[in-house]
Order: C-alpha cells, then sequence, then structure tokens
C-alpha cells in the first residue's frame, strides 16, 4: 500500500514543481528557491489542491475503481503529463524568444493540444480504471472538464465581463 | 536511473540559480533641471489576481530590472494599499477596465466604478486622489478616448508592448498621444509594461523628474508632465527637450534589463526545465500500456 501511495506523492510533488517553475521562469526569466517557494504558495498548491478535491469526487468511489485510491489518484494525474510539457515548453519559450511583440496569443493557442490530449487521457482512465462504459465514461470526462475550465472561466470573467456588457449595449442597444 | 539524474540535476541546478543572484548594482542617483530622475512602471498587475507574482516577489523584480516605483493595477478593484520597501516605492492602482476603454488609476485610495462616461470616472479617480492615465489606446479604445475624455486625463500610455505586435499598433499609439497632447499640451507620456504573466516588468518604462521619491512626488511629476515613456528598444516620447535628456537612460537601461541575470543563472534555469521535462515525461512511462492515447477495446 505504501508504495502506491509514495508513487502519488512522488507525482503530485513533480507537477507543484512544475507548475511553480513554469511560472516563476516565465514571469523573471529564472527560477530561484525563495521565488519556487513563492510560487508554489502562489499557484501550484491551489491549483493542484482544486483538481486533488476535483480527483476525488471522480475516484472516491472504492467500488467504481480497479485499483486502490492511492493508485487510482496516481493513474488520474498522470494525465497531468500533457500540461506539464506544454508549460515547460511555454516557459523555455517565453525566455527564449523574449516575448516582446510576440504573438503570445498564438504560442497560448497551442494549449489545444495538451487541452485535447489530457481529455483524451481521462476518457482513457474512465474506461480502464473505473470501468465505465463510452457513453458514461464521455459524461464523466466531460463533467470533469467543464468543472476544471469553468473555475479558471470565472476568475477570467471577473476581469473582462466589463466587455461583456459593452458588447451586450452595442448588440441590443441597452 | 534516468529520474534519479533529472532529480539531482533539477536541485543543484536550482541551488545553483538560487547562489548566482546577484543583488542589483545601485545606481548612482540621477539629476536632471533640479529634479531627481527615476523609472517607473505604472500598469503591473500582481497575484491574486491575473498577475504572476505576488506584491514581494513583483518588488524584487522591479528592482532587479532597475525601477524605482511600480503601480499594482488589478482589474476593477483595488487590491494593494502600497508600500515603501526601501529599494522599489509601491503606489496602489486599479485598471478600470471599462466597456470599451481602460484607463489606469494610480494613488487612488478606494476602488473606482467602471460605470460611466470616461470623464466622469477620471474625475472619480480625481476625486479619490489619484491620477487618471490611458491604457493602450489601441484599436477600440483609441476610438473610445474621444477629444473630452483625453481632456481629463492625466497621462497616456505612449509606450506598450503592444506596439511591438504589428506597425498598425504602434502607429495608432504614436497618434493617440498626439491626439492627447493637441488636447492638453502637458499630458504625461507613461511608458508601461502591463505585466502578467511574460513580458517582464519594466520593458516599457516611465522616467520621471521627480521633487521627491514618494507618493505626492511621483504622482506631482505625472500631473504636471514631466515624463518621458521609454519603449523596449530605447525609443522616448515626451516632451522635446525631456525626452532628448532623458534618451540615454533609456536606451541603457533598457539594454541593462535585457541582459539581466548571470550566465549561470541562465544555465541553471535551462538544467532546470530540461530535468523537469525528463521527470514529466518519464513518469508517464509508468502509466499502465492501454492507458493511452489508443482506442481502448
Amino acid at each position: 500500500m505504501l508504495i502506491p501511495l509514495r508513487a502519488f506523492a512522488a507525482r503530485l510533488v513533480l507537477i507543484v514543481l512544475t507548475i511553480a517553475c513554469a511560472a516563476a521562469v516565465a514571469a523573471t526569466g529564472r527560477v530561484t528557491l525563495p521565488l519556487l517557494l513563492s510560487m508554489v504558495t502562489a499557484w501550484a498548491l491551489p491549483l493542484v489542491g482544486v483538481q486533488v478535491a476535483l480527483a476525488l469526487l471522480v475516484i472516491g468511489r472504492p467500488a467504481a475503481r480497479t485499483v486502490g485510491l492511492a493508485r487510482g489518484l496516481d493513474l488520474f494525474f498522470a494525465t497531468h503529463g500533457p500540461w506539464s510539457l506544454w508549460l515547460l515548453a511555454f516557459a523555455a519559450w517565453a525566455i527564449a524568444t523574449s516575448p516582446i511583440g510576440q504573438p503570445v496569443r498564438t504560442a497560448q493557442f497551442t494549449a489545444i493540444v495538451p487541452l485535447a490530449w489530457t481529455a483524451r487521457l481521462i476518457y482513457v482512465f474512465h474506461r480502464e480504471v473505473l470501468r465505465c462504459d463510452a457513453r458514461a465514461a464521455l459524461r464523466r470526462t466531460a463533467l470533469h472538464q467543464a468543472l476544471t475550465w469553468g473555475i479558471a472561466a470565472v476568475v477570467a470573467f471577473d476581469s473582462l465581463w466589463p466587455r461583456g456588457v459593452g458588447l451586450w449595449e452595442r448588440w441590443f442597444g441597452a | 536511473m534516468v529520474r534519479r539524474v533529472a532529480a539531482a540535476a533539477f536541485v543543484v541546478a536550482l541551488v545553483a540559480g538560487t547562489l548566482a543572484e546577484q543583488p542589483p548594482v545601485p545606481r548612482a542617483e540621477r539629476r536632471l533641471n533640479g529634479y531627481r530622475a527615476i523609472a517607473g512602471d505604472f500598469h503591473v498587475h500582481g497575484y491574486p489576481a491575473d498577475g504572476a507574482l505576488p506584491a514581494g516577489e513583483l518588488a524584487r523584480e522591479a528592482r532587479r530590472r532597475g525601477l524605482d516605483v511600480i503601480a499594482i493595477t488589478d482589474h476593477n478593484r483595488l487590491v494593494s494599499r502600497g508600500s515603501d520597501t526601501g529599494a522599489v516605492l509601491i503606489l496602489p492602482g486599479e485598471e478600470i477596465t471599462m466597456s470599451q476603454a481602460d484607463m489606469v488609476a494610480v494613488g487612488i485610495d478606494r476602488t473606482i466604478d467602471w460605470r460611466g462616461p470616461i470623464a466622469e470616472i477620471a474625475a472619480r479617480v480625481h476625486a479619490a486622489g489619484g491620477v487618471a492615465i490611458a491604457a493602450h489606446p489601441v484599436a477600440g479604445s483609441a476610438r473610445a478616448y474621444d477629444a473630452a475624455a483625453l481632456s481629463s486625463l492625466d497621462g497616456i500610455e505612449a509606450a506598450h508592448p503592444v506596439m511591438f505586435m504589428n506597425e498598425r499598433y504602434r502607429a495608432r499609439l504614436r497618434d493617440s498621444y498626439r491626439r492627447a497632447v493637441a488636447r492638453r499640451a502637458g499630458i504625461a507620456a507613461m511608458g508601461s509594461s502591463d505585466f502578467h504573466f511574460t513580458a517582464p516588468i519594466g520593458v516599457c518604462r516611465t522616467y520621471l523628474l521627480v521633487t521627491s521619491v514618494d507618493a505626492p512626488g511621483v504622482l506631482e511629476a505625472i500631473r504636471a508632465g514631466r515624463t518621458v515613456a521609454c519603449d523596449a528598444h530605447g525609443g522616448v516620447v515626451g516632451p522635446t527637450a525631456l525626452a532628448g535628456a532623458v534618451a540615454p537612460w533609456c536606451a541603457a537601461d533598457t539594454a541593462a534589463a535585457r541582459a539581466v541575470g548571470t550566465f549561470t543563472q541562465r544555465i541553471a534555469t535551462a538544467i532546470v526545465l530540461l530535468a523537469l521535462a525528463v521527470l514529466a515525461a518519464g513518469y508517464g512511462s509508468s502509466v499502465p500500456r492501454r492507458m493511452t492515447i489508443a482506442t481502448p477495446k
């Protein structure tokens, strides 16, 4: 039982470090221990915490799983692989090319690759580990992704909703 | 074995990068026309809003890039009350995101409501003790800043990373500044990074001639128009004589900001990213073979 738990813990640590390092490098061009700790606290722990909570919702019920909880969580977080690689690639691009005038939006658009890939992996997880049929797997994957990106959208909407009001006023003359 | 090597490389590179961090070299005080000349970035986003760095890290990064003052300007809320770290002065601010344009408010003491005509919003900024600056007036926001709106402002961003995206934005930014000067001759030319996650703090910056390096001194300099906008390639915009005097500092400081960080740190950063990529790819291989992108049977 300890081995799956250790593997899961190691994977979580790796994801936390990846998020924190990528954010630090993209923002400042370097990573130091104090900066890393700051980014772990600010970004990585809250993001991973939310994902752990969502993962427990998905795979918490023992009857649904073909493996133990720790192994199940480990396999679930393996689906973060594409995002980890994309974050690191984006950070490397940000410091290698100096994004002044660079089309950052174009680089951000490449996130569609890990987005699609991760969704596919989560679908396969539901089929292989939770033994869901195709429909249930699709439904549960869609729900998980909707929850994940819904939280992100709420945060983004907070800054941008006056623009939405402007568009509404232009279209409907309110 | 590969994972152990990668993990060890990560740790060694992280420690090396930390030890290679050099404190910023103190710069000789600059003076011009009897004033103290300082560099600032008055459009910076911070954590926990939509900026990457918390206030302490923003101050450290600002110092590292040769800035004396920054304003934390998160969207539609006053998050930071400001502080003086000794090395960098942090002013409270807000990026007022309106329906068609944005305005940066610096030195305010309360959140400014974004609803209403631009001139009315600027009046609220003034009532809150701050200065009102047109933010990246290109595209739709350039049209929103009409004559009445321009007359209500204390400053306008004449240097911003958007100007490097294409020639049309660069031309529109300069045109907005010219229109603003035509309406109000003493309007402050501002350079800002609009830092969120990339495009370093101070990549475009403002040089100010201040009587004192504190919030009242900075705000008075902006209101008086004793500013020059400096872009990432050393170009300057502002009153002709002032811009000419500041141009050498702009060229030197932007070159120094581009070269910030030691060689050891650059190598260490590259190793950190590579080691994490190896570990991320390596842990992927611990997934059961069937759990791949292949279609399950």
